[in-house]
């Protein structure tokens, strides 16, 4: 038995263990809710993103066309894509030059109309709700109705062009108008970056611009001094958000131009989507002209020359292994041999395999042994 | 599963509804509304999840590569047990073998010259002609294109004065789009490749001077809209007819049930004629899955599917053209389908002559290994439409483009029979 004293000694101190203890059992209960909480979160991530792209990156070591078994190749199909596709190259740079040129100008307009907004205006919500408003128009809706104002012979541009006596342009229908045009397509959606800016803009202290006209500061020193430094978190922000979103054009390939004018149009997630998904080529097929591998079905190679986009890619079979100087330089021309003649006389090795009926053996698709 | 308007989706469910009705065996819709890349991008993903559809429409080069992944059924058995599969017209057949075929065309379609009757009554012009006998000359067809092409102040593009940038009707549009090039570069005498399939040919004299002449069209005679370059989305035939902006237009046989449904005053004719008059025989095909439990019944339903009794409206309404022999020679049989308002008169000679007389597969239905021939094949065709550069240059450049990618062509021992 405790006196009346001891007790009152141990009671604080069983209070504060039992204080602990309740503080300690919230704080694993929260931490516990929050899991679970987050756990739909996570599994989606899990699920959908991560589970994906760990497949993606075992995928792209084989060769693997959809309904067939795949096979191992290394890096070929890595190397295939660096020295051997030209329309690779060919699509990183027109998502470069979309990027390039979207990225900025949807900034610079969104910003300067978000400052335009920002301010005591009549119709003020009026302003923001059109300026808004084409950002919620689905990208479908808006790539078949700018395809129609882009039409060369018949569309609203030309038309407006023509009644002011300027020049008129081919739009999306020529390689060298067709990035800008959709450049300019991108801009009508730069809404969702203006109303973040315009978050942005309204969280600046207004004593910091009493400050500066107190100090005889006019606008431009407002903006430069106060506004620019304030924003830059949310510049930063719709700065990569950008950059990602223009990195990942797809719907305009898809829906208006189908990567043309002479794939002028081949953004890299298009052509992506077009390999992988609409030619069912998960993994390329080896041996194929720019690939070096030595899986192939037919146990020979095919050696990576270097080739710049456009140009001719060269190609001479030889046995497995043979990636030899010698055989790079006795490579000339990819043409399967006319029947009694080789064009090249292959110094290395042997002719392209070729069937009955003149078919190259080595590019025709695997038959696959039903089960 | 298959693709189309709403109209032929309507068509199909009814078409399998009445299968279902009569054979007791049940079956299931798949509809896709487009035609191009989500099709093949649904049929791969149900290929790759091991659900493909038991029958399905394909593209001709997704059709040969799933035949030689082993995933479609071989035919060619079958033909002697159900007579009527060896008896459709000889181009409509895909082997991928000497000994295996896949399948038919879902339905055959040609390339015709549409015009506007009404554009041609107020330019006092005769109406094309319907039979390839009568075809005109390349230079006649230059000029009653350049007769019909009108900018706002009524002048013809050979006048002096004519505003290119005005022009209120042009004289023809479509000789691009849908292999259209491909049947004048074959009726002029050339080819895009020999006929093994081994070597390019797209370079031969024949074949520049066809495609010299389409890019004239554009850029010298000024007598049509610039082309769309291939696949995007824009106008159409029954849209340029029905608003006046063109005349004549180069299209395939399925236009006919939209510029039916839009009761647009059409007539057709045939192509005119280089070396002579031809035009292109083309269509995805209907393949049956080789993983399908049912063959047999799989089987039957591709000939219920493939019979105009069973889907009447769809031949009717001029979208389909029928796979038997047939329905092109016996005159029962043929007006079974045509002798309705939705087949103008000369449909007979300019279409059901014509098919079997003066027209060739296309290419995507005859080359191996086209999913990567036309990565490049299409794009130089865009650079010919755009006009920077003469057409022997880009075909010249293409060679070297091409050759590598040649791997042989597809047999047909129906068409050699």
């Amino acid at each position: 038995m405790t006196s009346v004293d001891e007790q009152a000694v141990l009671r604080p101190r069983s209070d504060a263990a039992e204080s602990q203890l309740s503080r300690r059992r919230r704080q694993h209960w929260e931490a516990r809710t929050g899991v679970i909480m987050a756990l739909p979160v996570i599994i989606g991530l899990a699920v959908f993103m991560i589970g994906p792209m760990v497949a993606s990156l075992v995928i792209s070591f084989t060769d693997w066309q959809i309904g067939t078994d795949a096979k191992f190749v290394g890096l070929g199909n890595y190397s295939f894509l660096v020295g051997g596709d030209p329309l690779f190259w060919k699509s990183l740079w027109v998502t470069l030059y979309y990027t390039l040129c979207a990225v900025p100008l949807v900034l610079v307009v969104g910003f300067a109309v978000a400052l335009l907004l920002n301010t005591k205006v009549k119709g003020q919500g009026l302003f923001r709700t059109a300026f808004y408003l084409p950002s919620l128009v689905p990208i479908v809706v808006s790539a078949v109705l700018w395809n129609w104002m882009f039409n060369p012979d018949f569309g609203l541009f030309n038309e407006i062009l023509k009644s002011v006596g300027l020049p008129t342009s081919l739009w999306t229908f020529d390689e060298r108008t067709v990035v800008p045009s959709l450049v300019i397509m991108a801009m009508w959606g730069f809404g969702n970056i203006m109303v973040i800016f315009l978050a942005g803009l309204q969280d600046v202290p207004t004593h910091l611009y009493e400050a500066i006209a107190l100090d005889g500061g006019n606008r431009w020193h407002a903006f430069r001094n106060i506004t620019l430094p304030l924003m830059t978190p949310i510049i930063f922000y719709n700065l990569i958000t950008s950059l990602i979103a223009s990195i990942q054009t797809f719907e305009q390939a898809y829906v208006m131009t189908h990567g043309g004018p002479n794939n002028g149009s081949l953004f890299i997630v298009y052509y992506l989507y077009r390999t992988a998904f609409t030619n069912g080529m998960m993994g390329i097929r080896p041996p194929w002209p720019g690939l070096c591998s030595s899986s192939s079905a037919s146990s020979r190679c095919c050696c990576s020359g270097g080739h710049a986009a456009g140009s001719t890619t060269a190609w001479e079979a030889h046995d497995e292994g043979e990636c030899s100087p010698a055989a790079e330089e006795s490579r000339g021309d990819l043409r399967p041999p006319r029947p009694g003649s080789h064009p090249h006389p292959p110094a290395t090795g042997v002719a392209p395999p070729q069937l009955g009926d003149g078919r190259r053996a080595d590019l025709l698709e695997p038959t696959r042994v039903d089960p | 599963m298959y693709w189309g308007s709403s109209y032929e989706d309507r068509a199909v469910r009814d078409m399998l509804r009445t299968y279902t009705e009569e054979s007791g065996s049940p079956t299931a819709p798949m509809f896709t509304p487009g035609s191009k890349d989500q099709y093949n991008t649904k049929m791969n993903v149900l290929v790759a999840a091991g659900e493909a559809p038991d029958v399905s429409y394909a593209h001709a080069y997704m059709a040969y590569s799933m035949a030689e992944r082993g995933l479609t059924l071989n035919l060619l058995p079958s033909f002697d047990k159900y007579p009527q599969l060896a008896d459709r017209l000889p181009g409509t057949y895909y082997f991928w073998d000497d000994d295996k075929c896949l399948g038919t065309e879902t339905g055959p379609t040609i390339n015709c010259l549409y015009y506007r009757r009404g554009a041609f009554d107020e330019a006092g012009l005769q109406y094309p002609p319907a039979t390839a006998e009568d075809a005109w000359s390349w230079e006649e067809f230059v000029e009653h294109a350049d007769r019909l092409t009108i900018d706002r102040n009524g002048r013809h593009p050979s006048e002096d004065g004519f505003d290119s940038d005005g022009v209120e009707q042009y004289g023809v549009s479509g000789f691009f789009d849908n292999f259209s090039w491909y049947a004048f570069v074959r009726s002029n005498g050339g080819d895009l490749v020999n006929e093994d399939g081994t070597e390019y040919t797209l370079d031969s004299p024949e074949a520049i001077e066809a495609l010299q002449h389409l890019q004239d069209l554009v850029h010298k005679h000024r007598v049509s809209p610039f082309p769309r370059p291939g696949g995007s989305s824009g106008t159409n035939t029954s849209t340029d007819l029905r608003t006046r902006r063109v005349a004549m237009a180069f299209d395939g046989t399925w236009a006919m049930l939209n510029l039916n449904e839009e009761d647009i005053d059409y007539g057709i004719g045939v192509h005119p004629r280089h070396q002579e008059s031809l035009t292109v025989q083309q269509s995805g095909c209907t393949l049956i899955n080789a993983r399908t439990p049912t063959p047999d019944e799989a089987i039957e339903f591709y000939l219920f599917f493939n019979d105009p009794t069973n889907v009447t409206e769809l031949f009717t309404s001029g979208l389909w053209m029928p796979l038997e022999r047939k329905y092109y020679v016996n005159e029962e049989d043929i007006r079974f389908w045509t002798d309705n308002e939705n087949h103008p008169p000369e449909f007979r000679t300019a279409v059901i002559d014509y098919i079997q007389t003066n027209s060739v597969t296309t290419y995507g239905q005859r080359l191996r290994n086209m999913a990567r021939i036309r990565d490049v094949l299409e794009p130089a065709i865009e650079v010919i439409q755009q006009g920077r550069e003469s057409a022997e240059a880009v075909c010249r450049n293409l060679r070297d483009q091409i050759e590598p990618l040649l791997a042989g062509a597809y047999p047909n021992p129906m068409e050699a029979a």
